[in-house]
C-alpha cells in the first residue's frame, strides 16, 4: 500500500499530503490535545474536593451548636437545646427538615434577625471584617431565614443526613435513620420524644453531602427530595454527639 | 523548458503554503487558548488551596486553643483579654480593617516544645496564649518591604513562666506585654508563626444570657477600641444592641467562640504594595481575591 502511494504520487509528480495523512496527523492531535486537558481538569477538580471536605470539616462544629443552640423565644417551640437537637436528629430523615450548613455573607450594620444572626449581604459593599463577615450556620429546609441566605453564599453549601449510633455488641452500630433508640432494656425502646429519653447524650453519625444547585427552589423542591431519598456517597462522614 | 522543469519541482505552491500557514495558524490558536484557559484554572487553584491551607492552620491553631482553654471561676483575675487592635502598618496604607489582640490561657498540648513529662518539664499544665496579626516579613526582621505581609502570630508562654508572670492577674494584658517585651520571648519572632496573608479575623463571642426567664445564645464582635475581658466573676464588653444590654452579658457565660477570617492570595498582596486603591476600588480587589472561612468553637464549661 505504502509502496502503491510513493509509486502513484511519485508517477503523477505530485508530492503533497492525502487526504487520508492529512485526517490521520488531525486525528493524532486532537488526541493529544484532550490529553493536555484531561491532565489539568481532574487536578483542578481534586482540589475542589479537597477544599470542599475541608470546610465540611470545619462546619461539623456549627451543627452540633446551632441544632443544640436557642435563640430568643425558641424556648416555646423547645424546653432546651437538647429537645431541639433530639428534634433534628430524629426528622432529620425527611428531605422537608433536611439539614443545610453553610457560610454566609453578612451584613454587620444590620440588626440581628429573630435567630440572633445577622442579615445577609447579596453584594459585596465595603470591608471585610468592618462592613462583612462570614458567618456559618446550619439550617432546615422549612427555615424562613434560608431564602435570604443563599442570595449571600460563600463558598459550597452541603446537607447532611443524621443517623444514631446504638451500642450493640458492645460497640457503637448505625442505628435506623428517623429513629431515636433508647440504651438497652429501657422502656420505651424507641423514644418518641425527648423526654422518652433515657441517656444523657445522643451520639449519631452525621454525613455531608455536595448540593448541585444553591437555588432555594431546588432546595425545596421535589428534585432534591428525591436525590435527597436516593444519595449514599457522601463527601464527608464524621461521628459527633449532643448532651442534655 | 522551464514551465516543464517547475512542474516537475519539489517545491511548495503558493497555495499550499498559505494553506498550510492558516491550518498551522488554526491549529496554534487552539493551542494557546487550551494552554492559557488551563493555566489560569491551574493558577487560580493553586491559590485557592494556598489560601485554603493558611486558614486551615488559622482556624486549627484557634480551635485545639480554646478547645483546651482555661477559666477558674470565683475571683477577679482575667482569664481572657481581646481588644480591637489591626496591625498599624500595611502594604502601601492599605490596612487590614479588623483583628484583634487576643490573650488567654489553655492546656496546649504544645508547652514546653510538646515535651510533656520530660526534662524540658518544669511542671504546670496552664500556658498563656496570644494571638497577634502583624504586617512583615515573616522571615527576616529587616524592615524591607518587598517581602512583607500580613502574618499571624501565635506566642504560647509555657506554664511555669505563664504561673510567674501572667497567671491570677487583674490586668492580663500588661502582665502578657511586660513578659513579651524582652526579645527573647517577642510574639512576632520566627517560631511563633502560624501563617499568613491573613488580611482580617474578626472574633466573635457567644455567651449565653438569661433574659425574661429564658436562656438564650447573643453574639458579641468588637469594633474600634472595644474590649472583650472575662474574669473569674463576670464579663465585661459592649452591649448587642437590641439583644442584650452590657449588664445581662456581664452576668451571662462564654459557650463558644467564631473566628471569621480573610485570607488574600499572594498575587493580590504583591498587587497592594504596588497599586493605590479608593475605598471602592479597594473593596472590589479585595472581593474578588480573598477567600473566606470561618469555625465556630466551643469552648469548655467553666
Amino acid at each position: 500500500m505504502k509502496a502503491n502511494i510513493h509509486h502513484s504520487r511519485k508517477s503523477s509528480g505530485k508530492l503533497g499530503f492525502t487526504l487520508m495523512e492529512t485526517v490521520i496527523a488531525i486525528l493524532v492531535l486532537a488526541i493529544l490535545l484532550t490529553g493536555f486537558l484531561t491532565v489539568f481538569t481532574p487536578a483542578a477538580q481534586g482540589i475542589k474536593k479537597s477544599i470542599s471536605t475541608q470546610q465540611a470539616d470545619r462546619l461539623a462544629s456549627t451543627l452540633v451548636r446551632d441544632m443544640s443552640r436557642l435563640y430568643e423565644g425558641e424556648t416555646n417551640t423547645h424546653p432546651t437545646g437538647f429537645d431541639k437537637a433530639f428534634n433534628w436528629i430524629k426528622n432529620g430523615d425527611q428531605p422537608a427538615n433536611a439539614i443545610f450548613v453553610y457560610q454566609y455573607r453578612a451584613n454587620r450594620a444590620s440588626s440581628p434577625r429573630t435567630d440572633g444572626t445577622l442579615a445577609p449581604m447579596d453584594k459585596i459593599q465595603g470591608k471585610p471584617g468592618i462592613d462583612y463577615i462570614v458567618q456559618s450556620v446550619a439550617r432546615r429546609a422549612n427555615d424562613t431565614l434560608l431564602a435570604a441566605d443563599l442570595e449571600a453564599l460563600v463558598g459550597p453549601i452541603f446537607y447532611v443526613k443524621m443517623t444514631q449510633l446504638v451500642v450493640e455488641n458492645n460497640q457503637l452500630e448505625l442505628g435506623t435513620p428517623g429513629q431515636i433508640s433508647n440504651p438497652a432494656g429501657e422502656i420505651p425502646a424507641i423514644a418518641n420524644l425527648p423526654a422518652d429519653y433515657k441517656d444523657a447524650v445522643i451520639t449519631f453519625s452525621t454525613t455531608f453531602h455536595r448540593v448541585p444547585s444553591a437555588a432555594h427552589a431546588y432546595l425545596t423542591g421535589p428534585a432534591f427530595a428525591k436525590k435527597f431519598d436516593s444519595e449514599a456517597k457522601p463527601i464527608f462522614t464524621r461521628n459527633l454527639a449532643v448532651r442534655r | 523548458m522551464k514551465p516543464n522543469s517547475r512542474k516537475h519541482s519539489n517545491g511548495f505552491t503558493l497555495i499550499e503554503l498559505l494553506l498550510s500557514m492558516v491550518i498551522t495558524t488554526i491549529i496554534i490558536s487552539i493551542l494557546v487558548t487550551v494552554t492559557v484557559v488551563s493555566l489560569d484554572i491551574w493558577n487560580r487553584s493553586r491559590a485557592e488551596l494556598r489560601a485554603s491551607n493558611q486558614g486551615k492552620a488559622m482556624i486549627e491553631a484557634m480551635s485545639a486553643d480554646f478547645e483546651s482553654m482555661v477559666v477558674r471561676c470565683g475571683n477577679d483575675f482575667q482569664w481572657i483579654f481581646a481588644e480591637f487592635s489591626p496591625p498599624a502598618d500595611g502594604p502601601n496604607s492599605n490596612l487590614s480593617p479588623n483583628a484583634l489582640n487576643l490573650i488567654f490561657f489553655s492546656a496546649a498540648t504544645d508547652r514546653y516544645n510538646g515535651q510533656i513529662g520530660e526534662g524540658a518539664d518544669l511542671g504546670g499544665d496552664i500556658s498563656n496564649i496570644g494571638y497577634q496579626l502583624t504586617y512583615k516579613d515573616p522571615i527576616s526582621d529587616e524592615d524591607v518591604d518587598n517581602y512583607k505581609t500580613f502574618v499571624l502570630y501565635r506566642k504560647i508562654i509555657d506554664p511555669k513562666p505563664t504561673f510567674e508572670n501572667t497567671l491570677g492577674r487583674v490586668d492580663l494584658k500588661t502582665a502578657f506585654e511586660t513578659y513579651t517585651a524582652n526579645p527573647a520571648n517577642a510574639v512576632d519572632s520566627m517560631e511563633n508563626f502560624v501563617c499568613e496573608n491573613v488580611y482580617q479575623f474578626t472574633v466573635k463571642f457567644h455567651v449565653d444570657i438569661l433574659k425574661n426567664n429564658q436562656t438564650f445564645s447573643v453574639g458579641v464582635s468588637l469594633e474600634d477600641n472595644q474590649q472583650f475581658i472575662l474574669t473569674g466573676d463576670t464579663i465585661t464588653s459592649p452591649a448587642v444592641t437590641g439583644r442584650a444590654t452590657i449588664e445581662e452579658i456581664a452576668a451571662g457565660r462564654l459557650t463558644a467562640v467564631e473566628v471569621s477570617l480573610t485570607v488574600l492570595t499572594d498575587g493580590a498582596i504583591k498587587q497592594l504594595r504596588g497599586r493605590n486603591f479608593n475605598d471602592d476600588q479597594l473593596s472590589d480587589f479585595i472581593a474578588e481575591n480573598s477567600y473566606q472561612y470561618s469555625k465556630i468553637i466551643s469552648v469548655p464549661s467553666y
